[in-house]
């Protein structure tokens, strides 16, 4: 028995963090979306597979556009001209509602509809069985876990798959739990829903293979399915790539760097010593900075205009391979005295004050009161955190003053 | 840190110049332009590093050739003596530290000593000068305030400044109700984006109902086009059915002739009958048979001529049946012959009558042509009358105009000759008169004188007369000359007249041959003995037709007959002759067969074989007759009759059956057709056909473009585009969102950071600063303090200033009183010494003691630097032992 197992497909999805691209770029993007299932699929002709598994959220958007599943369609249409089959769950990005999808599947597609558990069974090439047992989202949460539902091992088959989108632990995503799940007895768990590829377990296997494609700097470990062999007692595991998409955080030294000239010649020429493969997004770190360069990077505007700038003329210059989506400038690791006198920790109370929910929110009041500005914001705990953490930071360079090497 | 020595090696107009510091205040002294701020720069640069080539600060790169730097030297209470120096020449500017006892460093190093003390901070805090108050002329209040505080409570403006900075930031980024901040136009942009997708977005939504709408389509079209089929199939049929309808009807009438026929023929009877018909033909074959061998055995043996009657008695027979036809033919033949020869003899004579010479040409003029002739003929007629009436007036006229001519010639010989007669005649008697007279012959005298004078009378007279009459014959014949030319005018135009007439002539004259030189009315008179040569040639012709059949009919009976060549010329001979040949010779033999038959009949032989062949005739006629009767016919010899209508009628039955195979698939043969009931459904049909083809075709084309539109959707990548941009956009605004968040929390956290240390520090430095506040205003202003978040000051007099209401000086010297308090507040870490310029140059002398009193106080704690113009001060330093240093 061989398969494929992906998830995450988020087919639909934009990449997230890249700024204002070019028309140019977007239509790459698009076409990077296409290529990692492209990529699955063609893999799964060349392997010879006898089923391949996507785990739910395989479309992005809660209305799932129709070139996306017209390509879709296609996709699979290739798969059933090599009798291979396809089971497809939907997750909380695309819970299923049937008015959504606008095409028919082909007839190779098995789709869990529903989100009652069910199990199909399947012949394969090498003459033995397998049961699969899963299930579908059909609205955003799941509060319940599914597993209790999850029947024990078909004894009348050789092999069990388990087909299950959701997350670890007590949460809305169907409260998936390693103990239950090995008490099924079931060979392979097919887990969908965590962006990060993951080997859970390895007996029996439990395995998330992570989002197919790196659509935010979170997931630039992610880009991979998984191919799996079974031949009685033995079974491989091999990770496949989808995608070379690549996100990195270039550091640059520009301490001997006073103008802005100069700053992007080096820039230029640190970016076109890299040597990735494929789509490269680069968040570039000046490291140490001059006085006269911090100042210019403190002015938002010029460090905007610096960025679109930048964005422009390494993406050309690069053969369209490397798109800068964010700069930022620090100093050295070692922290500055203050010129003030404060020390850091009182710093770091009066900034304290602003963890708190209320303040915080009074704090940037403003943002909200423009209606799209609102709509947009979107202020985590971890996201103000970060933002708490850069105030100190930049607080701190502003009047610090330079201590030497102890 | 506090400075011991200056060694200025090269360093703007300093050469070469020692100089050392006290460790709590030194004055140096020298007037403008002496080099005061020279050693203020000094003292910067050697700890801090020359400025940048492109940087704005003044060049102290010295005039001579010396070395540009030197070394200064400071205590430090962890490292103690440094010593530092920096020449611009060597070592690349940087700095050369030295620790006493200890180890050697670089700038790096420096930098360690001094921390936190930086260029920045020295330059903010550590240095007093006058530019610095300048900003104070131009703040509102609050701003003076916070500007205030801020240098009370962190020693210098920076925390103010940056706050502002962060302000300015947020604004540039959003702004509530802004327009132009990048985070408004990005917004803008958003929203703009946004309404795209969801306009794409709904039109994406119509897909389905496109789908829904295409496989409808496709359904009608499929059932249409299933219905078109049937019709056309039908139509197809109907097509075949009007095609093939007179078939059908063929067919229908067959069946009922059939099954007429039918009632009518049994099988069994005709089979019968024609057995009967058989033996009968038998018999009468028999009975010929015994006949013929009998009479051509006598025939050849009597003479060949009856051989070839008997044994050609049959022909003959038949020969004589179509003679009468043959006759009639030859009579008629010979009748058209006679008629042919007269119209001939007729046609003849007319031709050369009338004087046509090809007659089987056009001759006779038809109604057009005859009308035009008849027209011709009076215009002809009046050109003739009217010539000949001109020719005869022109006859008078020339005959007139000779006789007048001659008249008027004889005038002017009359008046020639006969003029002078009675004149001379005068004169004879005028001389015979006078001669009379003179001779005194009174008679004679007066008789001449009288006749002269009548003959004078008379001449005179007849002069007169004679001249008149010439006159008139001259006028007369002027008349006739010009009747002559209008006559000649006038035939003329006759001429033209009979010109054109001559040519429609000859035209006619040619095409129906007539005689030019006779006129049309002859023509015209001609022209019923022309019409009867007509009607003469037309019979002729018919005639000549006439006998050609006659002779084609002939022809068939001779070719016929030829079977007579053997003993008649039946190629050569004349037709009715032959025919009179022939007959006779048939009489001639049948009465030589006649007689030989009777002759040899008497033989029993044959009457016996003859006769009982006779009976059976009978017997068998007489057997069959109710059954011949049932069919109607007369004698068994019509059987054949009734075969032939037996086996027609089967051929029918054969036929119908072909035909009822070649239908059935066409036609049901159970029901009626009519042509026009056909024909109405044709139509129907055809016009269903047609309309249901333009419903698919038009269908069709619509289904296309919905399939086309569909297909575009399915590869439009525009809203997956369009996501992309948003999630760009997106991205962008959320990463200036959090932007503004940050500055916005820099400005609050300056904000808690003033507003801390004002809680703590405020205290102390209130009172720090009031004190300094009521030493440098001479006791004047007694106090400073804080009320409802403003920093006011109290006069002397009670009277309460916010800081803005104070006078300049007064308000500098607030200023420095902040300054000073910071440092004061601060002197324990001693960082490094306050350099104070002369601030003061407008203070009053009392004023200019009591700042100098605070100076000195202070020096106590924080080394002082101060920087002095002033000879009053001069002299207040020397007076007080304050060390000076004199430039």
């Amino acid at each position: 028995m061989k398969f494929i197992h992906g998830a995450d497909m988020h087919l639909d999805q934009s990449f997230e963090g890249l700024g204002k691209i070019p028309e140019e770029l977007s239509k790459a993007l698009r076409k990077q979306n296409q290529q990692a299932l492209e990529t699955m699929v063609t893999r799964g002709i060349e392997e010879e597979i006898d089923f391949l598994l996507l785990v739910g959220d395989t479309f992005h958007q809660p209305q799932v556009t129709i070139q996306t599943q017209s390509f879709f369609i296609e996709q699979m249409e290739r798969l059933k001209a090599h009798d291979i089959l396809v089971i497809l769950s939907f997750g909380n990005h695309d819970f299923f509602q049937p008015k959504k999808y606008w095409f028919e599947f082909p007839d190779n597609v098995i789709v869990f509809e529903d989100e009652q558990v069910s199990t199909l069974k399947i012949n394969c090439r090498d003459g033995l069985t397998t049961a699969v047992t899963g299930f579908s989202y059909t609205e955003r949460w799941l509060e319940d876990s599914k597993l209790e539902e999850f029947p024990y091992r078909n004894g009348q088959v050789d092999y069990h798959i388990g087909f299950y989108h959701g997350q670890i632990g007590s949460n809305r995503y169907g409260s998936f739990s390693l103990d239950a799940a090995k008490f099924k007895g079931y060979d392979y768990w097919a887990l969908g829903h965590i962006h990060q590829p993951q080997v859970i377990q390895y007996n029996p296997l439990i395995i998330y293979p992570g989002s197919t494609l790196k659509h935010t700097q979170k997931e630039k470990n992610s880009g991979y399915f998984v191919l799996a062999e079974f031949d009685g007692a033995k079974t491989d595991i091999t990770w496949e790539t989808a995608n070379d998409v690549a996100w990195l955080e270039v550091q640059i030294e520009v301490s001997q760097i006073y103008t802005m000239q100069e700053l992007i010649s080096r820039c230029e020429q640190t970016m076109a010593e890299m040597d990735e493969e494929g789509l490269t997004f680069v968040k570039l770190v000046l490291v140490d900075g001059s006085e006269q360069l911090n100042d210019i990077m403190q002015n938002i505007q010029n460090r905007q205009e610096l960025l679109h700038l930048l964005q422009q003329d390494i993406y050309q210059k690069t053969n369209k391979k490397n798109w800068i989506f964010d700069i930022k400038s620090v100093q050295g690791e070692e922290k500055p005295d203050m010129t003030l006198h404060l020390d850091e920790d009182l710093l770091k109370q009066l900034l304290s004050n602003y963890e708190a929910d209320g303040v915080f929110q009074e704090a940037i009041n403003d943002l909200y009161r423009q209606s799209t500005s609102a709509q947009l914001l979107s202020v985590t705990e971890e996201h103000r955190e970060e933002l708490l953490q850069r105030v100190m930071t930049e607080f701190q360079q502003l009047f610090a003053a330079k201590r030497g090497d102890q | 840190m506090r400075i011991k020595e200056l060694d200025i090696i090269g360093f703007g107009k300093i050469v070469n110049q020692q100089m050392s510091f006290s460790d709590e205040i030194t004055l140096i002294y020298g007037p403008n332009e002496a080099g005061k701020s020279t050693i203020y720069h000094f003292i910067r640069e050697i700890l801090f590093g020359f400025p940048r080539k492109k940087s704005s600060a003044a060049d102290y790169q010295p005039k001579s050739n010396a070395l540009y730097g030197g070394s200064l030297i400071f205590s430090h209470p962890q490292y103690g003596e440094v010593t530092v120096t920096r020449i611009k020449s060597e070592n690349g500017g940087k700095a050369l530290v030295k620790v006493a006892d200890g180890p050697e460093g670089d700038d790096e190093f420096l930098q360690k000593i001094l921390a936190p003390l930086t260029r920045e901070l020295f330059d903010d805090v550590y240095s007093l000068e006058q530019s610095q108050l300048n900003d104070l002329q131009i703040l509102g209040e609050d701003r003076l305030q916070s500007l205030l505080l801020s240098i009370g409570l962190t020693g210098s403006k920076k925390l103010v400044t940056e706050q502002l900075r962060f302000q300015k930031n947020m604004q540039e980024i959003f702004k509530p109700r802004g327009r132009n901040p990048l985070l408004n136009q990005l917004l803008r942009q958003y929203d703009e984006l946004k309404n795209k997708i969801v306009e794409k977005e709904q039109l994406e939504a119509t897909y389905q109902q496109q789908i829904i709408a295409s496989q409808e389509l496709h359904q009608t079209i499929q059932e249409t086009q299933q219905q078109l089929d049937g019709e056309r199939e039908k139509l197809a049929k109907i097509n075949k059915q009007l095609k093939q309808l007179p078939e059908w009807e063929n067919y229908q009438k067959l069946k009922d002739t059939i099954r007429v026929t039918n009632k009518e023929l049994d099988e069994q009877d005709v089979k019968v009958l024609q057995e009967a018909y058989q033996r009968f033909n038998l018999l009468l074959e028999r009975e010929r048979e015994i006949h013929e061998e009998q009479l051509r055995y006598y025939g050849d043996v009597e003479s060949p001529k009856f051989a070839f009657f008997l044994n050609n008695e049959l022909r003959f027979q038949e020969f004589l049946s179509e003679k009468s036809e043959m006759e009639e033919l030859n009579q008629e033949k010979i009748v058209i012959e006679r008629l042919q020869g007269s119209r001939k003899a007729d046609m003849e004579s007319l031709r050369e009558h009338l004087g046509i010479p090809a007659i089987d040409k056009n001759f006779y003029p038809m109604n057009a042509e005859a009308e035009e002739m008849l027209a011709l003929a009076q215009k002809e007629t009046s050109i003739i009358n009217h010539r000949k009436l001109y020719n005869d007036r022109s006859e008078q006229l020339k005959h007139d105009k000779e006789q007048a001519g001659k008249k008027q010639i004889s005038r002017r010989e009359q008046r020639s000759l006969g003029n002078f007669l009675p004149l001379l005649a005068g004169v004879v008697f005028l001389a015979l008169g006078i001669v009379g007279l003179v001779m005194k012959t009174a008679v004679v005298g007066i008789f001449g004188l009288v006749s002269a004078v009548t003959m004078f009378g008379y001449y005179g007279y007849f002069f007169l007369e004679r001249r008149k009459n010439y006159d008139e014959g001259a006028l007369q014949l002027k008349t006739i000359d010009r009747e002559i030319s209008d006559l000649e005018h006038k035939m003329n135009l006759l001429a033209k007249d009979a010109e054109g007439l001559e040519q429609k002539k000859a035209r006619l004259s040619e095409r129906f041959q007539f005689n030019n030189e006779h006129t049309i009315e002859t023509w015209l008179n001609e022209l019923n003995l022309r019409h009867r040569l007509f009607d003469l040639t037309e019979q002729y012709t018919s005639g000549t037709e006439k006998m050609i059949e006659l002779q084609g009919e002939m022809d068939v009976y001779r070719q016929k007959n030829l079977w007579l060549s053997e003993w008649f010329k039946v190629e050569e001979e004349d037709f009715g002759q032959l025919l009179i040949q022939v007959s006779n010779y048939i009489y001639e033999m049948q009465e030589k067969k006649q007689a030989y038959v009777l002759e040899n009949s008497g033989k029993l032989q044959i009457v016996e074989t003859l006769q009982s062949i006779k009976d059976k005739k009978k017997q068998l006629s007489e057997e069959y007759q109710p059954l011949l009767n049932h069919y109607g016919l007369h004698d068994i010899q019509s059987v054949p009759t009734l075969v032939g209508e037996y086996q027609s009628f089967k051929k029918m039955v054969s036929e119908a059956q072909l035909t009822e195979q070649k239908l059935e698939d066409i036609f049901d043969l159970e029901k009626v057709y009519k042509h026009s009931q056909l024909t109405e459904q044709q139509e129907q049909l055809a016009s269903q056909v047609e309309t249901h083809q333009g419903e698919i075709e038009q269908a069709q084309e619509k289904y296309e473009s919905m399939k086309f539109s569909i297909q575009k959707m399915a590869s439009d990548g525009l809203l997956n585009d369009l996501y992309q941009k948003e999630a760009g956009l997106k991205d962008e605004i959320n990463q200036l969102q959090s932007e503004w968040i940050v500055q916005k929390l820099l400005n609050s956290l300056a904000q808690d950071v003033q507003d801390f240390l004002g809680t703590q520090q405020f205290p102390a430095l209130l009172s720090t600063c009031a004190s300094f506040f009521k030493e440098l205003t001479v006791n004047a202003y007694e106090d400073c303090f804080f009320e409802d978040g403003y920093l006011l000051v109290r006069h002397q007099s009670g009277q309460v200033f916010q800081v803005k209401e104070l006078s300049t000086g007064t308000r500098d010297q607030l200023y420095m009183a902040m300054r000073l308090s910071f440092v004061f507040l601060n002197s324990e870490e001693h960082l490094a010494p306050l350099m104070i310029d002369d601030s003061w140059l407008h203070y009053d002398i009392k004023r200019k003691h009591s700042l100098f009193k605070v100076l000195k106080r202070l020096g106590e704690s924080v080394q002082i630097v101060c920087f002095s113009s002033d000879t009053e001060l001069a002299d207040y330093a020397s007076k007080e032992a304050i060390e000076t240093l004199s430039l």
